[in-house]
């Protein structure tokens, strides 16, 4: 089991990763745009990050950027759409550990989920 | 001079050694800028002495112990600045800069089938080889940094991966691929290269690394999803002595690109027989079209069977057809790669700092498409140094920073290559470039008065516009300009100008990817059937009383609010003017224009362009000729020569 926050704008996408996230086992929090999901992250120090790339207030590339400068063991997966290539390759650059594509199928979650925290 | 190497030599062979010859320059080249620029790794020392090296070991291959002397200095200043034993300095630089030029001529003496003569700077004085240590052994074994000494003892394996077809963003699991394997090993070269990565959407990637087990690939890739293990080859150890590092390379080369050099009149030779398919295929057609209006019944059988072998026909040709073209396209970094020396020497000469930035070098381009472009884009970026990029205390002034900023980028169009010089300098006076255009009589005060600002700047493609003094006035370009249209108009291309005041300049080219076949319109006028290309046709209409005006005896097509210049066909030609001519075809090329009178219009059709050849030459009017399916000959009209306003044929 693990502490997994989930940062997506989107309150559907969020409660539906917390759904199949929390029937996996795992400690679920939540943030709604990148500069929460810093503040989120700095008091929680969960074990992996469900990262959106685009969302209001703070992206999920520059977000990644604040985390992995103050912690730079942090585990992030990105949540990227179709057609944004060049900006999840610059976050792999930057240091996120993988990432999934949407729409995604829930076993394409919990694998990329189960690469990054080992059972 | 040239010794007996004890090796036959064919022409094949030469070529090859000038080929990869020039492949070595580049690279010494690159390596040396990027010396003065400060960007010194040892990754890229180690890549320039390996190319002087084998560029070493290559001419003595050939006999060319010149060659192979001045490249062993060059070598040893380079095994030198490897080991840290000297230092990069400006002088340095510019030494090693010479000595390269100085290879380069010796490089072309070769090429014509001369003996290099020695060259002008020789590598023998400090002036090409600087505090050179007095002729050691070539490649003294140094073992400065730890990593390079242990990776000379893993093995070298050639690995192949594969990226699923569902995947969809493959450049990322690439990138993630490599990141992984590096991790375990030192990679070497990989295809497709990491800066080029961000266009990527291959299903295949290929790497020469360095590592202890094979088995650390695998290994590597556990972590990474959606990529697999094709194979994992170890590559011959042999690779200790020189000729054979030589011979590796290529193999690596070879295995990674995927590609063989074909001689380009092989390539053109290959492009007439496709030239004549596709007549072949035309002809079918035509013969179908005849044998359809002759309504014969036992013609039926025969209809049939020849329309299937036409799609046949037509299918092939179009593979050929793709296949060939493909074969005569290069990448663009071909010419592009000269240009950041260009630039380094022209800023340095003009006391000013610019940085030329490369995109899209991958992108491929019919090779001789390519060479006629090298004239006009040298001329826009020496106008772009020269008159674009402000000295550096105005830039400081100005808030900019004090390099300058000239982009060059490539792009591909539907058929179309597009490249953008783009420079952050001052832009385009369009004010100015008025007043000088009213001195010098391109334009009248009336069309000043109209011109829009956009118009105005187009007035630096205008003939006998700029000399240099003016362009220096206007801080603004200009030079030989319309010598750069006229070139691109050659290429049945355009460039376009957009400028902002402050900001800076972008020259726009657009380049169709290749030349020899082309679509055209066809139309008769009197006897003769003339080919109009495409690309330049702006509409066709019919003539009548609603659209036929005239100014001073002059025949005009009112279009639109606008008056196009009429003429017949046949009359510019100076054939007599047939009686009947009913349609124009409106033809015209950036913001010229002129309407054609024609008798027919025959449709459509793709054209192979041939030349009249050296017996006729250059024939005014024309770009050339080509064979109909009828087997009637067309002439391909110059749509330029119209539009020039015609001196007397």
């Amino acid at each position: 089991m693990a502490k997994i926050l989930v940062v997506d704008d989107a309150m559907f996408m969020r409660s539906r990763l917390r759904g199949l996230l929390e029937g996996a086992g795992h400690e679920v929090d939540e943030a709604t745009n990148g500069s929460e999901a810093v503040q989120r992250y700095v008091e929680l120090q969960p074990d992996l990050v469900l990262m959106d790339v685009t969302m209001p207030e703070m992206d999920g590339l520059e977000a990644l950027k604040k985390i992995r400068a103050s912690t730079p063991t942090a585990r992030v997966i990105m949540c990227s759409a179709l057609g944004q290539q060049s900006i999840v390759l610059e976050a792999i650059k930057a240091g996120a550990k993988d990432f999934i594509v949407k729409p995604f199928r829930p076993e394409k979650v919990l694998e990329a989920v189960g690469r990054q925290i080992p059972q | 001079m040239p010794v007996d190497s004890g090796w036959t030599l064919t022409e094949d062979d030469r070529q090859l050694f000038i080929t990869e010859a020039d492949e070595m320059v580049q690279a010494l080249e690159e390596g040396a800028l990027a010396l003065e620029r400060g960007n010194q790794s040892p990754e890229m020392l180690q890549a320039m002495f390996r190319a002087a090296h084998t560029l070493k070991g290559n001419s003595g291959l050939v006999g060319e112990a010149g060659i192979a002397e001045h490249m062993h200095k060059m070598e040893a200043v380079l095994d030198e600045l490897r080991a840290g034993r000297i230092a990069v300095t400006p002088a340095l630089v510019q030494q090693l800069l010479s000595g390269i030029d100085a290879l380069r001529d010796m490089l072309a003496q070769f090429a014509q089938g001369q003996s290099p003569s020695p060259p002008v700077q020789s590598p023998e004085q400090p002036q090409a080889a600087p505090q050179a240590p007095a002729p050691s052994k070539p490649a003294a074994p140094v073992a400065p940094a730890a990593p390079a000494a242990s990776a000379a003892c893993l093995s070298r394996y050639l690995v192949e991966l594969s990226v699923d077809a569902a995947c969809p963003m493959p450049a990322v699991r690439v990138f993630q691929a490599y990141q992984a394997i590096s991790r375990r090993g030192q990679i070497e070269r990989q295809d497709p290269p990491q800066e080029s990565l961000a266009q990527f959407e291959g299903r295949s990637a290929t790497l020469v690394v360095r590592l202890e087990r094979p088995d650390d690939v695998q290994a590597a890739l556990s972590g990474v999803d959606e990529i697999r293990v094709e194979s994992v080859r170890e590559q011959s150890m042999a690779a200790a002595s020189a000729a054979s590092q030589a011979q590796a390379n290529e193999v690596e080369r070879e295995a990674l690109a995927q590609t063989v050099r074909v001689r380009v009149d092989l390539l053109d030779h290959l492009m007439n027989l496709v030239g004549e398919l596709v007549l072949d295929r035309t002809k079918v057609a035509d013969l179908i079209s005849r044998l359809e209006r002759a309504k014969d019944e036992q013609g039926e059988e025969l209809r049939q069977e020849l329309s299937r072998s036409s799609l046949h026909l037509g299918r092939v040709t179009l593979d050929l057809q793709e296949t060939i073209m493909k074969a005569r396209m290069l990448p663009i970094d071909h010419l592009f790669r000269r240009f950041p020396r260009l630039v380094r020497d022209l800023a340095q000469r003009s006391g000013k700092r610019a940085r030329l930035e490369i995109y899209g070098q991958d992108t491929e381009l019919d090779r001789m498409v390519m060479d006629e472009l090298g004239d006009p884009l040298t001329h826009i970026l020496r106008n772009a140094v020269d008159h674009g990029i402000e000295p550096p205390a105005e830039r400081l002034a100005a808030g900019k920073p004090e390099e300058g900023r000239i982009l060059l980028r490539a792009s591909t169009e539907e058929g179309y290559v597009v490249v953008d010089v783009a420079d952050d300098g001052d832009g385009i006076d369009a004010e100015a470039v008025k007043r000088i255009a009213l001195k010098r009589g391109v334009l009248t005060p009336e069309q000043a008065e109209r011109m829009s600002m956009h118009e105005a700047e187009e007035l630096i493609f205008a003939p006998g516009f700029s000399t240099s003094e003016e362009v220096t006035e206007i801080s603004g370009r200009g030079v030989g300009l319309d010598a750069v249209r006229a070139s691109l108009e050659r290429l049945s291309g355009v460039v376009d100008v957009a400028t902002e005041r402050g900001k800076g300049t972008t020259f726009r080219l657009r380049i169709p990817l290749t030349l020899a076949i082309m679509r055209a319109l066809l139309v008769r006028t009197g006897t003769a059937v003339y080919a109009l290309p495409l690309g330049a046709v702006r509409q066709i209409v019919r003539l009548g009383p609603g659209n036929l005006r005239s100014a001073h005896g002059r025949p005009l097509l009112a279009d639109r609010g606008e008056m196009i210049a009429l003429h017949s066909l046949a009359g510019l030609y100076g054939e007599p003017v047939p009686d009947g001519e009913q349609f124009a075809v409106v033809v015209g090329t950036g913001d010229r224009q002129i309407a054609l009178k024609v008798g027919a219009l025959l449709g459509e059709q793709e054209i192979v362009l041939k030349s009249f050849g050296d017996f006729l030459g250059a024939v005014p009017g024309f770009t050339g000729a080509t064979i109909l399916g009828n087997g009637e000959l067309a002439l391909v009209a110059d749509i330029r020569y119209f539009l020039r306003g015609r001196e007397a044929p």
